[in-house]
């Protein structure tokens, strides 16, 4: 075995490429933060491996880094759950204020929100409003005019009192699915109380009228949509007055941002809305 | 297309962008591994526990609201090392303006006052002494230490964070640590470290 001497310039030899302690004393730290690459962390191991004097200055760059982890305090116990309550607080209070938006205002809204792919598809269903269509979007890309369904709205759209207990955004997803819906790709019976199950655990209503499914992947897309159309994004839904130019791009724009946005048109307060709904993990 | 892993294997990126979607269960998770992290920044400032528990909740309420801000630019890590830092010295300030909360020696108050011989004790009183080297040290060195050893931030995160180069980083670290060194080394050498040579001798050549 080697003898260090007194002024550590012991050397190891490793594959033509020699080190003095000098030199692995100085990237200690280096390799310690994990900064090193893999070349440079074989060969200070194997020099510390060889090495008494360098592997004890190891062993006390170590040993300050455990001092320096004990000493860090745990914060309280309540810490985690405060900030989870501030949280579901926080997004509640956007899901109201969406929700007033949408009972007091007769115009397009567009909805964030998630949706499994089950209500998409259950949603997809009612496009036309006659049973047992399967979901055309490119009939509705074309401009086919939002029609008024024939089924009342009892009860009006939306609630103030905000979602059910039942129908609660479940964890993971922005909101759970009903469970009456079938899986996805089924042709679900377009239902209009199915339909409207489906769109009161957003807070909102289905008033009957065209269905198309268009998922955005990205909230920061909704915005640009949004921009595009004139209207603001709050990261959870925007409003705009109808129009079917406003409708057709909304479409065309979900076409090119690659995805499915989720949404209907429908009724509120007797005028003829769009909403449309994006995002969900699918 | 559903991700079948667990939150716990998903990157804090992704887990942000998550968030950015409404998911509170994986901001939740997101919150859990920076909690401790958190509150060491905002304790830092404030040396009050009671504060800094207040702060780190501001803070993690602020990385939740502005999910949907950040662009990818700098990792979670740096951008929620941002908020916590800004929270906990919003929070000194208007604790100052208050007028009524000492802002210097809080450690002090915090300090156990008897001291009983057994290892519990002994833990508590290292980490108090420990604490107290970190907080006396200049502030931009302190700031790099807690950086690095509570958050685990690459030499690049905290070069963003703190708005300086990558050699400025690794010199404050450097200094930081040889004065922690130099302050704590009596606690060195109780597991047994063997020569008696420490690294501030072993500086060697380049």
């Amino acid at each position: 075995m080697r003898q260090p001497e007194s002024n550590g310039k012991e050397r190891v030899d490793m594959s033509g490429r020699e080190y003095g302690c000098g030199e692995i004393i100085a990237v200690l730290d280096e390799y310690l933060d994990g900064e090193v690459d893999e070349n440079t962390a074989s060969a200070v191991e194997k020099h510390v491996a060889g090495c008494e004097s360098c592997a004890a200055a190891l062993e006390e760059k170590r040993e300050l880094r455990r001092l320096l982890a004990d000493a860090a305090e745990d914060p309280p116990d309540t810490l985690h759950d405060s900030v989870m309550a501030a949280v579901r607080a926080d997004a509640d209070s956007k899901r109201r204020a969406f929700i007033r938006r949408f009972t007091s205002v007769a115009a397009v809204v567009v909805l964030a929100v998630g949706l499994t792919a089950a209500v998409l598809a259950a949603v997809s269903s009612g496009i036309t409003g006659t049973k047992g269509d399967r979901y055309n979007m490119s009939a509705v890309a074309d401009g086919a005019p939002p029609h008024h369904g024939d089924d009342e709205m009892a009860g009006g759209v939306g609630n103030e009192a905000g979602n059910e207990p039942g129908n609660e955004p479940g964890n993971g997803e922005c909101f759970d699915k009903p469970d009456d819906i079938g899986p996805s790709g089924d042709v679900v019976d377009p239902d209009a109380e199915r339909l409207k199950k489906a769109f009161e655990t957003f807070g909102g209503g289905y008033a009957g009228g065209n269905v198309v499914i268009i998922d955005c992947g990205d909230a920061s897309e909704v915005e640009a949509l949004a921009d595009s159309v004139g209207a603001d994004f709050d990261g959870v839904s925007f409003v705009l007055p109808y129009s079917e130019d406003a409708w057709t791009k909304i479409l065309t724009e979900a076409g090119r941002i690659g995805g499915v946005l989720s949404g209907f048109c429908g009724e509120t307060d007797g005028e003829t809305c769009i909403i449309a709904a994006f995002g969900g993990a699918l | 297309m559903k991700d079948k892993r667990e939150f716990s294997e998903y990157t804090d990126e992704e887990l942000y962008r998550l968030t950015a979607r409404g998911s509170e269960s994986a901001f939740s998770e997101l919150a859990s591994r920076y909690e401790k992290f958190v509150f060491t920044v905002a304790n830092d400032v404030l040396r009050s526990r009671e504060d800094a528990a207040d702060a780190a909740q501001e803070a993690l309420l602020k990385l939740w609201r502005t999910s949907r801000a950040w662009r990818g630019d700098c990792t979670v890590r740096t951008w929620l090392y941002r908020i916590a830092k800004t929270a906990a010295l919003d929070m000194a300030r208007a604790r100052v303006s208050r007028a009524s909360v000492p802002f210097e020696g809080a450690f002090a108050d915090e300090a156990d006052t008897s001291p009983t011989p057994d290892e519990e004790a002994e833990r508590r009183e290292t980490a108090d002494e420990v604490r107290a080297a970190v907080a006396s040290l200049p502030e931009q060195y302190r700031e790099a230490i807690i950086m690095r050893e509570f958050s685990g931030m690459s030499y690049k995160e905290i070069a963003d964070a703190a708005g300086i180069d990558i050699g400025t980083v690794k010199s404050r670290l450097s200094r930081a640590r040889a004065e922690l060194y130099e302050k704590l080394k009596d606690r060195f050498g109780k597991d047994g470290t063997k020569d008696g040579q420490s690294p501030s001798n072993m500086r060697g050549t380049k």
